[in-house]
């Protein structure tokens, strides 16, 4: 039988029941628009029913409804899909944003570009063939090399500061991750405590999956969450996160309570002048670099563009720059301007001229250079320089400053040998103690300008070994047809690399709409449910209220028994 | 599908904002007016577009080249008309000399003409373009013909011509016989100038150069050899006080101060050894003596040379039955025309070997031209953006994104809660 009070304790289990599910109702409407919440639900379930006997049988008569747990709306599967997809599309997104910048370095195809400054240079080379004796057209040359030289200096400059940029960006990138790592291992602590006290701490997951969403922005991660065996009569999990290439278990970064660091800040190493920036774990005593997995997340992303897009980048631009020092100064070696040139040629024992470009640190260098260049910032190698030219890079090549002094040395015809002594250098005929100069001779200029459409002019230097030999570059100028098309087919390929980054990250960002929408249609407030679970669990409070108002009566009529008026 | 208010917010943001991302890129075209504003817009195209705007900085350089060479070329072409003009009056003068019936000083004038014109033909040789002597080959900062006049290397006074009393000098030739050459095309380079040395050619070849052509014509008119002597009409040089000068001298003995043949002499001392002196080849020969066919007064008895004369300078008068006349003043008038027939003919060869090349530069020039404009119309071809689509394009776009505006200011409105009250 049941008691007689058991239909207000009945409503009162209803009345807290529905408020709290009320509450959460409230709970899911203000968090409706909360990074990473999930919408929670209200699991209402029946009471254990009471045990009344009516007609010699036993029956279950039911006595409300109680809450038994708040879940949230969500789905591992998608989670896990959804940081994949996260993961390769800011790779995608990061290496778009890097190599747009580099295009934006090149700045092709405006007026204030690389090649418009080439064109304009080697122009002026053939102004100056036409008026070899005027110095206006030699002041011109001088200045458009200046203008060249400064382009190739500004593009090193910038691909140096975006390097260091993105030793910047690795480096915040490491300390996020260390600092997530740390967040999510305090989570697991305070949701290991509230499980095992049988709390389902919603809250708590939600923010430990928040951050384990933005871990996946910058490196790839696998979660990996196990039934903690330690307790099993409730329901307490271990949470693992392993980073990178998730089949490896040395990659985990946090495994429950414990947590592993990365090395901050990232070491870099030089070999063979090749620079690199490095990943490793803190307490790798094999100093090994981390496999952060194929092409996923935007430290993978920065540290490929860094350790090997800009190099290739600087290189094709060195190669570019050595190329035109190598194919000017072979040209100009063999002539004079208004100055008699009289140097001697150690090869030839012949007179020789001075070089037109040069290396920032020496003035006048004809001597051969065999040294090998490691140059910290990964500059190019070049185990021998062709005989009596300097080695130069794009931050390096400069003006001879012989010439900035004194405009007359920029050679413009060959240098006149006498006819008996091809050796030696032609005098004048009323003094021969005096070198011939020849003013009105533009045979060289001419050669020099004609490197804008091909190596004829070089024909003799290119079997002399005095240009096209560039070692250590992976590019050798003579296998273009030209230096525009040798830079033209450097900014193709930088294009094509941007045009293929962009649509990747396009096509991920489908996938990663596709999957956030999936998620959310699981985890996401509709404002339109919690109003209809709004109405509903009012009206259900409204209405438990009136079954206590009925017992109220009903108890008011049993009271009222035996009463006489 | 479960549908929440989120999902139907961040879809319509981010349709507007591919919306907007595409309504910038056209944007970025229409405004620079480019279909390739960086690489990744077209790789291929901007490969193509550098290559093509190398071409047409080529193209208009050789272009501009070429002006250049013409402008040049038309100048040396207007001298060498100037000059063959001159030398056709040359020509008539020379014409109007070989009239026998012309007095000596009637030739005398004509030649002043011709001295004068060989002054101009020296100065139109050092004709400039700009700062560049145009026929010193690629010696340009050197006049071709260079006035060195005469110092005495003792005093270092200058030399004044006696009569005159001018500055004496020589012209001298300098520059080379290389070719000024420009660049027209790819590796082609044109040869632009006229070689001065070929043209004026030199003192001493066959046919002499047009300044030796032009100083004999005018010393025969004036009737009188390179040394300024005066020839008389037989072809006989006479010196200043009248005296016949014989070409070749006999063995050639010199001339002394006062017009005398000398010849190398002895005379006996008192020693009685022949002593060498110069005498005079005299007048009369001393008694008893003749005077041989070479000049040598000799024993009319022995035959044998008197090789000294105490008696002193008496002038000789000197047997000419053997020599040679000297060319007469009309020959060598008529030598002169030949010659400057030759040296005629040689500046209309060269003027015409400079037309032929004018030529070649003119076609070349308009070749340039046209593919200046082909080159200029394959760039735009390659980078330009085709505004027709363009436009249309962006137009559309704006209507989609004005309608996703539109049915988003409707969607993301209502809920529930717009209708409980």
């Amino acid at each position: 039988m049941a008691s007689t009070f058991s239909g207000l304790e009945l409503s009162r289990r209803a009345l807290a029941s529905q408020q709290v599910a009320l509450n959460i109702t409230g709970h899911n409407i203000a968090n409706a628009n909360t990074q990473g919440y999930t919408r929670q639900i209200a699991n209402l379930t029946a009471t254990t029913p009471d045990t009344i006997s009516s007609a010699g049988r036993n029956l279950s008569l039911g006595s409300g409804v109680t809450l038994d747990t708040i879940t949230r709306a969500r789905d591992a599967f998608v989670d896990r899909q959804f940081r994949s997809e996260t993961s390769k599309q800011q790779y995608w997104a990061s290496k778009e944003d890097s190599l747009g910048k580099v295009e934006d370095i090149l700045n092709e195809p405006t007026d204030d570009s690389l090649s418009n400054d080439m064109n304009k240079f080697w122009t002026a080379w053939s102004d100056l063939s036409k008026d070899p004796e005027n110095a206006g057209a030699r002041s011109v040359v001088s200045e458009r090399a200046q203008v060249l030289t400064d382009s190739f200096h500004n593009i090193a400059q910038q691909v140096s500061d975006m390097k260091e940029n993105m030793d910047v960006s690795i480096k915040v990138q490491i300390t996020q991750i260390n600092t997530y790592a740390k967040q999510i291992k305090d989570l697991n602590d305070q949701i290991k405590q509230a499980e095992v006290s049988g709390d389902n701490p919603n809250d708590l997951r939600d923010k430990r999956d928040s951050l384990v969403d933005d871990l996946s922005k910058i490196v790839s991660v696998k979660v990996v969450e196990t039934k903690d065996p330690k307790f099993e009569d409730r329901d307490v999990n271990n949470f693992k996160v392993i980073i990178g290439n998730d089949d490896s278990d040395s990659n985990t970064l946090v495994n429950d309570s414990a947590v592993r660091l990365l090395e901050d800040p990232p070491p870099q190493e030089t070999i063979n002048g090749f620079n690199s920036s490095r990943v490793v774990w803190s307490n790798d005593l094999a100093d090994n670099n981390v496999d952060l997995g194929t092409k996923l997340g935007t430290l993978a992303a920065d540290i490929e563009v860094r350790n090997e897009d800009l190099y290739n980048f600087g290189l094709q631009i060195d190669t570019l720059a050595q190329g035109i020092a190598d194919g000017v100064n072979a040209l100009h070696q063999s002539g004079q301007g208004l100055t008699a040139e009289n140097q001697v040629d150690p090869v030839t024992g012949g007179p020789i001229g001075i070089n037109f470009f040069t290396d920032d640190s020496t003035s006048e260098d004809t001597s051969e250079d065999t040294s090998e260049d490691t140059g910290e910032d990964g500059s190019i190698i070049r185990s021998s320089t062709p005989p009596g030219l300097p080695r130069v890079t794009a931050a390096s090549i400069t003006l001879n400053s012989e010439i900035v002094k004194d405009v007359k040395r920029i050679a413009t015809g060959a240098i006149p040998l006498d006819t008996n002594d091809p050796l030696s250098h032609a005098t004048n005929a009323d003094d021969p103690t005096t070198l011939l100069v020849t003013v009105g001779d533009g045979t060289v200029a001419q050669g020099i300008s004609s490197l804008s459409s091909g190596w004829k002019a070089l024909v003799s230097q290119i079997a002399a070994g005095k240009f096209g030999t560039i070692d250590g570059v992976v590019q050798d100028p003579v296998a273009a047809t030209s230096f525009v098309d040798l830079y033209a087919a450097n900014v193709a390929q930088l294009g094509v690399d941007v045009q293929q980054v962009t649509r990747m990250k396009a096509g991920e960002d489908v996938l990663v709409t596709n999957v956030a929408n999936q998620r959310e249609s699981i985890a996401g407030v509709s404002l339109d449910e919690e109003m209809t679970n709004l109405i509903k669990y009012q009206k259900s409070y409204s209405a438990a209220a009136r079954i206590v108002t009925m017992m109220d009566d009903m108890l008011s009529t049993l009271m009222n028994i035996g009463i006489t008026k | 599908m479960r549908i929440t208010n989120n999902i139907l917010s961040q879809n319509l943001l981010r349709n507007l904002e591919s919306a907007q991302g595409r309504m910038d890129q056209l944007q970025n075209q229409l405004s620079s007016g480019l279909r390739i504003n960086r690489p990744s817009d077209d790789p291929v195209g901007i490969q193509n577009a550098l290559a093509l705007k190398s071409n047409i900085s080529n193209v208009e350089q050789w272009k501009n080249n070429a002006d250049r060479a013409l402008e040049y070329m038309n100048t040396t072409d207007s001298t060498l008309g100037g000059m063959t003009s001159m030398l056709q009056r040359v020509r008539e003068l020379t014409l109007e000399g070989a009239n026998g019936s012309l007095t000596v000083d009637d030739k005398a004038k004509l030649a002043l003409e011709i001295d004068q014109i060989a002054a101009q033909i020296h100065l139109t040789a050092n004709t400039q373009v700009g700062s560049k002597y145009i026929f010193s080959g690629t010696a340009t900062d050197q006049e071709l013909q260079k006035w060195v006049p005469s110092t005495d290397p003792d005093t270092g006074e200058p030399i004044k011509d006696p009569i005159t009393g001018a500055d004496t000098g020589i012209w001298q030739t300098q520059g080379n016989d290389q070719d000024v050459k420009f660049e027209v095309g790819n590796n082609v380079a044109i040869a632009i100038s006229v070689n001065g040395q070929t043209l004026f050619g030199a003192d001493g070849t066959t046919p002499p150069g047009i300044f030796e052509t032009l100083s004999k014509l005018s010393n025969a008119l004036k009737s009188k050899d390179a040394d300024g002597n005066s020839i008389d009409s037989e072809g006989y040089p006479a010196n200043a006080a009248g005296h016949r000068l014989d070409a070749p001298l006999p063995d050639g003995n010199p001339i002394d101060s006062e017009g005398y043949y000398t010849v190398a002499g002895y005379s006996t001392g008192a020693d009685g050894n022949l002593t060498k002196t110069d005498y005079h080849l005299d007048d009369a020969p001393p008694s008893g003596a003749a005077i041989d066919s070479q000049g040598y007064h000799v024993d009319l008895n022995t035959g044998a040379r008197i090789d000294g004369d105490a008696g002193g300078a008496v002038p000789a008068q000197f047997d000419l039955s053997s020599v040679t006349p000297a060319t007469t003043p009309n020959t060598s008038i008529q030598n002169a025309l030949g010659n400057l027939d030759a040296n005629i003919s040689n500046v209309v060869d060269l003027r015409a070997d400079l037309g032929a090349r004018t030529n070649r530069l003119t076609a070349l020039q308009s070749q340039l031209d046209s593919s200046s404009i082909n080159l200029q119309t394959n760039l735009s071809s390659v980078q330009d953006a085709d505004m027709a689509k363009t436009i249309t394009d962006f137009t559309n776009q704006q209507n989609v994104y004005k309608a996703a505006l539109a049915v988003g200011a409707k969607i993301i409105q209502p809920s529930l809660v717009d209708f409980m009250h």
